[in-house]
């Protein structure tokens, strides 16, 4: 499985991920997705948008996502953008 | 290997903060407070009359309004701009907003030229937790 490396930018997913810390991550060709892996994604209204998340829940080809930050303005996700389908997904985290 | 950049950003409405604007109606509460008590001490004879009155009543007025004003501005810079992680480089950020908005209140109801200067050192206080975090060094200053 080809892997990427991932630089995080900002704190949605502190305090799992902080600024500027460099994760490796499997590109997604398909595999399935589970509850609770970290997954780098296109933002769904933002093609320009590399967005990483936590998958909180799946539902077949919908993934609902959300940021580990408990501040619940520290993170723009789910809750905000709905659900995510697997087709924006580009990676999951190792 | 590929590399890529990946946003854990909040992405908010505008993402534009800055504790200047608590600053400028804290200093207002400060100098109604100020002018407040001068005209008490000055022209406290002519306290029965309607332009004493009137005077007062507008810089009662204007306290209130920017007291109000600065507690606004704190608790949007409180509740939307910091984040949990920025405790660790300021234990005391909850406690010095808490302060902060509580003296809001007090200049509200009171005419304290006392708690009107504490208030601004609470801002300052503020003003420089808030520019430590966006790793900038922006000075102190007052418009007045």
């Amino acid at each position: 499985m080809e892997k990427i490396h991932v630089t995080i930018r900002g704190n949605s997913m502190w305090p799992t991920l902080t600024e500027g810390q460099e994760i490796l991550a499997t590109k997604y060709y398909g595999q399935k997705i589970k509850v609770g892996q970290i997954i780098v994604f296109k933002h769904p209204f933002d093609n320009t948008l590399i967005v990483v998340k936590r998958v909180k829940a799946v539902d077949d080809d919908l993934l609902f996502v959300e940021g580990d930050n408990p501040d619940p303005t520290a993170s723009n996700d789910s809750h905000n953008f709905g659900l995510l389908k697997q087709e924006f997904v580009i990676a999951i985290a190792v | 290997m590929d590399r890529i950049e990946a946003s854990a950003h909040c992405d908010g409405p505008c993402g534009v903060y800055d504790p200047a604007s608590a600053r400028v109606a804290a200093e207002a509460v400060q100098s109604m407070t100020k002018k407040m008590l001068s005209l008490a001490e000055n022209h406290s004879a002519d306290s029965g009359s309607a332009a004493y009155i009137n005077t007062m009543s507008r810089y009662a007025a204007i306290k209130e309004e920017e007291a109000h004003k600065c507690k606004e501005e704190l608790l949007v810079l409180w509740t939307d701009f910091f984040k949990p992680i920025h405790l660790e480089s300021n234990p005391d950020l909850h406690d010095t907003f808490w302060q902060a908005a509580k003296l809001c209140s007090a200049c509200k109801v009171e005419v304290s030229a006392q708690h009107a200067q504490e208030l601004m050192d609470a801002v300052e206080a503020i003003h420089n937790m808030f520019w430590s975090v966006k790793g900038r060094e922006v000075p102190w200053i007052r418009a007045s």
